[in-house]
């Protein structure tokens, strides 16, 4: 019991009355328990390629000249494919060139939105050893959770295993920190020539912290002269504090100049 | 007799933590009061009326307050080592008066009252000490011997604990509140990468200053803005400090878990690449936390900045930016009316922010309003030097955002070493230690404070200050308001011991610092402290004044303590191997008092 009197007490539950009824701002950013993230379903690799070749969404094309040979493999990025490779950082392309030794490391990702619902599809896939075509090892999907809106941005977010992974329309790029082993040749910074960008934030340094960062350009604005084409930056946070019941995300998104 | 009912003060949340600038609810108009520095007084402003409704001088220059549960204004008053209760509310028919006096040590600046109310921790930035007590009784409950220059002070949630920030040196003191007696310092220097090679970033360890400001926020976390120097590699360089592509000077502020006392160890990184403005806050002073985000105020650009309280780099995250008029010290959220009120300080001036997020930012008012506060006490060459010597925009002074207050804050020094063109330099303690102490400079090359400035500006890669401008900024290093005196507790007999030991002929020292320590022989010694990468072996002779309370010494800082000099120097600066401890620590009383 206080020894302060109780009318005062009075007055200041009052005043702190009044700050509870305080309206938040969009300045307070977005924040999400880690719990409140859809989670990938791991994915069950089929180890024989199946009768049928082909991967919705990639074309595996063969380019041949004097000099050399090679296969590109392109994401139908109009329906919203994208080419991931995960060689020197997070990489979202359009196109790809698999070569014998990196032929696992690139997945296709699709992000989907349709009825006010954004949905992420990962497909696994495997490049036959002629380098001509691939095949499907599994496919996964889930209903992303919308983890920020602002300023014409949107950005999803979904748990894999120890990851947060943020996707952002119009992202080209990004930073990550991620743990860092000494025998990694680790590169933090992302890059996105596809029709939206993602970056990872790790639940392994949750307590210790873990920043991720995306940028990107909104369509333009005006015309001729006075055409502007606004950039956005995603900032975003993975941290648990010793009174959070779990880590918390906190997103934000930012214009700048 | 009609009698005049007391006045109602009805405080907010956010008068339980020490600010310059306090909101509180008088007879229901929202007031402000302001701890008025320049003028020594406590200023009582209706902020919706722009109207000063009544002054107090409370004996000496109020540093902050804090406001008790039943309206009474605690005010650390900075050079009388006394902290004022003031009761009345200060309105014009209420004027504020001393309810009581309560002594603490040397030069209290920051306040902070606990949650329940209970308890009021005071630091105090000469005196080096935290001290706890009875917020109900004034009783002291236990007095913390802390590192140098301690500042602000936040108290945690549940009351066990006091972070307590440093105007120098790289720690943030966890105090226990509940009787214990071990404090816990948490280091504050950070680690920028630097990529050097494509992929894998090395890093470059920074070194922690300025820590002038704390906010606590609901979250559990408590910010501490500051900035990172990079204070030069252990060679001869251009400049002070710098060099190899980095910024000597960077803004920073670490998140500490509030429950766990520990710093979250990716909020000690600088990282590179992360894309967006450079969110600079030069010379960070006073901080706030309140639903909209982390506000801090930074008084090299007279601007407020709001960064993102959620993000542990909330250095890379501003949200928004206000400029205000000269000299921001101060801040105090009012969130019911989604505004902030900033207290500048060179410009007398208090501003209205909107804090609010509805409409377009680009649109919005930078200030709702802004009025400016009469002084009676003002000399206009000495007030045009504090703006120059805060500057962090004039290119006559630096070329990389550095103002003297970088480097000398509050007048006194960084404690830091920096790299400069004639070997290592440790930056000298300037307020109230330049009269009687020419010729300048760590080698006395130059012969008066003018000649020193100009050199040191140099140094900064300015262009330079000419005419009255020079002369301003030379008057304002001359009046800056010196320490309050003696650092030291040592019984007058120590203390005249400590004289007679200094006095002697076998220690040796007044032959070259004066009879009394205070007006140095003017001329360079060679004392053997001459490092590899010194260009002269000979070193002027400092003043000794106040040099109690600035360490380390030496041109190098070489020592960490007065202890540590008076044994290591023996036979290269005077003589003290002779000395029992007893006597060596009557010399050091005696230094103490200086």
């Amino acid at each position: 019991m206080s020894r302060w009197t109780s009318k005062h007490a009075t007055l200041c539950s009052l005043v702190g009355a009044v700050a509870l009824l305080w309206s938040g701002t969009s300045n307070a950013g977005d924040k999400a328990p880690l719990s409140a993230l859809p989670v990938l379903p791991a994915p069950h690799d089929r180890t024989e390629p199946p009768k049928d070749y082909g991967v919705p969404g990639l074309v595996v094309k063969e380019h041949a000249s004097a000099a050399r040979s090679y296969t590109e493999l392109a994401a139908a990025t109009g329906q919203g494919y994208c080419i991931v490779g995960r060689e020197f950082g997070l990489r979202l392309e359009a196109t790809a060139r698999p070569s014998e030794r990196d032929q696992d490391a690139h997945e296709l990702w699709r992000l989907v939105e349709k009825d006010g619902k954004a949905t992420f599809e990962r497909t696994r896939f495997e490049v036959a050893s002629d380098l001509t075509s691939a095949w499907v090892k599994s496919k996964t999907s889930i209903e992303l959770r919308e983890v920020a809106r602002a300023n014409g941005v949107t950005v999803w977010g979904y748990r894999d295993g120890s990851d947060v992974v943020l996707l952002s329309r119009g992202a080209d790029g990004g930073r990550e920190t991620r743990p860092k082993k000494d025998t990694d040749d680790f590169f933090d910074f992302v890059s996105s020539g596809c029709t939206f960008g993602a970056v990872r934030l790790s639940l392994a340094t949750a307590k210790a912290g873990s920043l991720a960062q995306l940028h990107g350009t909104l369509p333009p604005v005006g015309e001729g002269k006075s055409k502007v084409v606004p950039q956005f930056v995603v900032d975003s946070t993975l941290a648990k504090f010793s009174r959070d019941p779990e880590p918390v995300l906190s997103v934000r998104v930012r214009l700048i100049d | 007799m009609p009698v005049t009912p007391a006045p109602v003060v009805q405080r907010l949340d956010t008068s339980r933590q020490g600010s310059g600038l306090l909101l509180a609810d008088l007879d229901g108009r929202r007031v402000a009061y302001v701890a008025d520095e320049d003028e020594s007084l406590v200023r009582v402003i209706d902020v919706d009326d722009e109207r000063e409704l009544s002054t107090f001088a409370p004996g000496g220059a109020p540093s902050s307050m804090v406001m008790l549960p039943d309206g009474r204004l605690v005010v650390a008053v900075r050079d009388a080592a006394q902290l004022l209760v003031l009761r009345g509310g200060g309105s014009t028919g209420s004027r504020l008066v001393i309810d009581t006096r309560i002594d603490v040590p040397a030069e209290p600046i920051g306040l902070a009252l606990s949650s329940d109310d209970e308890t009021l921790v005071a630091t105090s930035g000469w005196g080096r000490t935290v001290t706890v007590l009875d917020a109900f009784t004034f009783t002291r409950r236990a007095e913390h011997l802390v590192a140098r220059e301690p500042r602000s002070v936040v108290i945690s949630s549940d009351g066990k604990r006091a972070f307590v920030s440093h105007a120098v040196g790289q720690t943030l003191d966890v105090v226990p509140l509940d009787g214990s007696k071990a404090k816990k310092p948490l280091t504050l220097g950070g680690e920028e990468e630097i990529f050097e090679r494509a992929t894998v970033p090395d890093t470059q360890s920074r070194l922690a200053c300025q820590g002038f400001a704390l906010a606590k926020a609901e979250s559990g976390r408590v910010f501490a803005p500051h900035v990172l120097v990079f204070a030069g590699e252990n060679k001869v360089s251009s400049g002070y400090g710098g060099g190899e592509g980095r910024e000597a000077e960077v803004f920073h502020v670490p998140v500490v878990d509030e429950d766990a006392a520990t710093l979250v160890a990716e909020s000690k990184m600088l990282r590179s690449g992360l894309d967006g403005s450079p969110h600079r806050c030069a010379l960070p002073r006073a901080a706030t936390a309140g639903k909209a985000g982390l506000f801090v105020t930074c008084l090299g650009e007279d601007t407020v900045m709001l960064l993102d309280s959620d993000a542990l780099n909330p250095h890379d995250v501003m949200l928004r930016r206000w400029s205000v008029p000269s000299g921001p010290t101060a801040i105090a959220l009012d969130e019911e009316h989604d505004r902030a009120i900033v207290w500048s300080q060179f410009a007398h001036a208090l501003t209205t922010i909107a804090i609010g997020d509805g409409g377009d930012a680009k649109t919005r008012p930078f200030a709702l309003a802004s009025m400016t506060l009469v002084r009676a006490n003002e000399d206009a060459r000495i007030e045009r030097g504090r703006v120059l010597f805060h500057s962090t925009t004039d290119n006559r002074i630096s070329n990389d955002g550095r103002a003297c207050a970088s480097c000398h804050p509050d007048g006194r020094d960084d404690t830091l070493v920096w790299s400069s063109p004639k070997g290592p330099r440790q930056t000298p303690m300037l307020a109230g230690r330049l009269d009687g102490a020419a010729p300048y400079g760590w080698n006395g090359d130059a012969p008066d404070v003018s000649k020193h400035l100009v050199q040191t500006v140099k140094r900064l890669g300015g262009k330079g200050l000419e005419g009255e401008d020079k002369e301003a900024l030379v008057a304002y290093v001359r009046s800056m308001r010196p320490p309050p005196g003696k650092v030291g507790r040592a019984a007058p007999d120590a203390i005249e011991r400590g004289l007679a030991i200094y006095q002697s002929e076998q220690a040796g020292c007044a032959g070259c610092h004066g009879v009394s320590g205070e007006l140095p022989d003017g001329s360079q010694h060679d004392v053997k402290s001459r490092t590899e990468i010194d260009l002269s072996a000979k070193f002027d002779t400092p003043s000794l004044r106040f040099v109690g309370g600035s360490a380390p010494y030496f041109h190098d800082g070489r020592y960490a303590d007065l202890d540590t000099l008076l044994v290591k120097s023996d036979g290269k600066m005077g003589h003290t191997k002779h000395l029992s401890p007893t006597e060596l620590g009557y010399l050091k009383a005696y230094l103490e008092t200086l």
